[in-house]
C-alpha cells in the first residue's frame, strides 16, 4: 500500500511517516502542495492525506487536480480547520474523509484502513485463500489460525498479491508499491522478499502460493 | 411641518396639549358666562326691579358655573394631557421591547431611534453605542478564540502523533528523537500562545497607542540580534537585508511584537522557503 502524507508540518509528517512505514505502507512526503502535485503526477498512490492549508498550492487546488485526473486514490483530509463548511468543501471537492487536529493516530489508522478496503471494494478486514487469512487491521497473516511472523514487507507484498489475486506483478511494480520514493534500496529486494515469504509459507504447510511467470512477474492465481 | 416640531419632543406635545386644553375650556367658560349675562339682564327688564333674594340665588349660580367651568378646564386638560404624553412614550414602548430581544450570543441589533422623543434620543444614541462597542468586544474574543484555537491545532497534533508514535517505537535513539521533537512542538506552541496574546494586547492597546518616531531598520537589526541568541538554531536561517535611515511613527512595543510574531512565524516554515528578511 503506498500513502502520499501532504502537511506542512515537518515534525506532523516525520511521526506520521515514521509510524505507516513501521506498520509496513510505503510512504512518500510532500511539504507543499506544488510538491504533492508533482508526486501524484508521478506516482499511483493508494491514499493520499492531505493537510489544506499548505503553502504554494492549498490543499483544495491539490484534491481538484487529483480528482480532475480522475485517479481512483483516495483521500484523507487531515486539517485543522474545523468549521462544517471546510469540511463540505472538502467533502463536495471530492474528499474521501475529514479528520480534525488533534487526532488520535489509532482513529487516523482505523479511518485510513477503511478507505483502504474500500478502494478495493472490500466489506471487511479480511483476506482469505486457502488456509491462508490475512487481517488487513490487525495486519497480521494467520495459517489454519497460527500466526505466521512475517516482516512489514512481506506482509504488504502478500496483502498486494492477494489483494489483486490473477494479476500480475512485475519486479519494479511491486518495488513501487511497496516502497517509497526516497528508498535508496535496489528493485532486486523484491526477489529477496518473495524469497523469504515463500519459505516462510511452505514451513507453515503453504507451497507454490506464489507464481512466477517469466516477463510477467509474481502473481497469486 | 407643525407635526414634525411637536412630534419629537415630548416637552412641546406637553405645551401644545396645555395650550389646546386651556383654550377649549375657555371658549367652553366664554359660552357660560355670555349665557348667564343674558340671562342676568333678560331678568332684569322683565321683572323691572330685582330683589336681594333674587340677586343671591343668581350669584350663587355663577359661583356654581364658575367652579363647573374651572373644574371642566382641568378635566379637559388632564385628558389632553394624558393622551398626549401616552401617544409621545409609545416609540419607547417599541424601544423596551426591542432591547428586551436583544441577546448577548448574537449579532446585536440597534435600538430603533427614528420615532423616540428628542429628550430620550440622546440616552438611545449611547444605548447604542454600549451595544456597538460591546457587539464589537464580543466579536473580538470570538475571533480571538477561534484563532487561538486554529493556531494550536497544528502542534497540538504534532505533540499529541510524537507522543502516540513515539510509545510504539522500541528504539532508544528513535525514542530520544521523538522526545526531542515533541519539545520542539511544545517550544512552537508556546510562541504561537504568546504571538497571539501579543495580538490581542495590541487590540486592546489600538485606542492607546503611543506613536513615536522610530527607526524601523534599528528595531528589525534588534530583534533579529536577539533571536540569535534566544533561538539559536532557527534564527541561524534568518537572512536580513535591513535598508539604514528608515523612520515610520509608531508604538516601539507593539511594532516590537509584530515583528517577533512575523520572524516567530517565518522560522517555522519548511525549508522550502527562503527566510530573507528584507526590509
Amino acid at each position: 500500500m503506498k500513502l502520499l502524507i501532504v502537511e506542512d508540518s515537518a515534525r506532523l509528517s516525520a511521526a506520521l511517516t515514521s509510524d505507516f512505514r513501521r506498520e509496513g505502507f510505503a510512504v512518500d512526503h510532500a511539504g507543499d502542495g506544488q510538491a504533492a502535485l508533482g508526486q501524484i503526477e508521478a506516482h499511483e498512490y493508494d491514499l493520499v492525506i492531505l493537510d489544506l492549508m499548505l503553502p504554494r498550492v492549498s490543499g483544495l487546488e491539490v484534491l481538484r487536480a487529483l480528482r480532475a485526473s480522475r485517479a481512483p486514490t483516495r483521500v484523507l483530509v487531515l486539517s485543522a480547520r474545523d468549521q462544517t463548511e471546510d469540511r463540505v468543501a472538502a467533502l463536495n471537492l471530492g474528499a474521501d474523509d475529514y479528520l480534525v487536529k488533534p487526532f488520535d493516530l489509532s482513529e487516523l489508522k482505523a479511518r485510513t484502513l477503511a478507505l483502504l478496503r474500500r478502494r478495493y471494494g472490500e466489506t471487511s478486514g479480511v483476506l482469505a485463500h486457502g488456509e491462508l487469512t490475512l487481517d488487513t487491521n490487525a495486519r497480521l497473516a494467520t495459517v489454519r489460525g497460527s500466526p505466521l511472523p512475517l516482516t512489514p514487507k512481506e506482509y504488504a507484498l502478500l496483502e498486494t498479491l492477494l489483494r489483486h489475486r490473477g494479476r500480475s506483478f512485475t519486479r519494479v511494480a511491486l518495488f513501487e508499491r511497496l516502497y517509497d520514493g526516497l528508498s535508496e534500496a535496489s528493485d532486486r529486494v523484491v526477489e529477496v522478499i518473495v524469497s523469504t515469504l515463500r519459505t516462510k509459507l511452505a514451513s507453515a504447510g503453504i507451497r507454490e502460493l506464489i507464481e512466477t511467470r517469466r516477463g510477467f512477474g509474481y502473481r497469486v492465481p | 411641518m407643525f407635526r414634525e416640531w411637536v412630534g419629537r419632543s415630548l416637552q412641546r406635545r406637553l405645551l401644545v396639549s396645555l395650550l389646546l386644553g386651556v383654550g377649549l375650556s375657555l371658549a367652553a367658560f366664554q359660552v357660560v358666562v355670555d349665557r348667564l349675562v343674558d340671562r342676568y339682564i333678560e331678568r332684569s327688564f322683565s321683572a323691572q326691579a330685582v330683589d336681594a333674594a333674587q340677586r343671591d340665588q343668581l350669584m350663587r349660580e355663577v359661583d356654581v358655573i364658575l367652579l363647573g367651568g374651572v373644574v371642566t378646564v382641568l378635566g379637559v386638560c388632564a385628558l389632553v394631557t394624558v393622551v398626549s404624553v401616552r401617544q409621545g412614550l409609545k416609540p419607547l414602548e417599541r424601544v423596551a421591547s426591542a432591547a428586551q430581544e436583544i441577546s448577548i450570543d448574537q449579532h446585536a441589533r440597534a435600538l430603533p431611534l427614528s420615532d423616540v422623543p428628542a429628550e430620550i434620543q440622546p440616552l438611545g444614541e449611547r444605548f447604542n453605542q454600549l451595544i456597538e462597542r460591546l457587539t464589537d468586544a464580543l466579536e473580538h474574543e470570538r475571533r480571538f478564540g477561534a484563532d487561538l484555537a486554529h493556531e494550536l491545532r497544528t502542534p497540538l497534533a504534532e505533540i499529541r502523533t510524537l507522543g502516540e508514535a513515539g510509545l510504539a517505537r522500541q528504539d532508544v535513539a528513535g525514542l530520544h528523537e521523538f522526545l526531542r521533537q515533541m519539545t520542539a512542538a511544545a517550544v512552537g506552541m508556546q510562541s504561537v500562545i504568546e504571538s497571539l496574546l501579543a495580538v490581542a494586547r495590541a487590540d486592546r492597546a489600538a485606542v492607546q497607542q503611543a506613536l513615536e518616531p522610530m527607526s524601523v531598520s534599528a528595531a528589525v537589526r534588534s530583534r533579529i540580534e536577539r533571536l540569535r541568541i534566544t533561538a539559536p538554531e532557527d534564527s541561524s536561517r534568518i537572512v536580513s537585508r535591513v535598508s539604514e535611515g528608515l523612520w515610520i511613527h509608531s508604538d516601539p512595543r507593539l511594532f516590537d511584537a509584530m515583528l517577533l510574531n512575523l520572524l516567530a512565524n517565518a522560522m517555522q516554515h519548511p525549508s522550502w522557503l527562503a527566510r530573507t528578511c528584507r526590509v
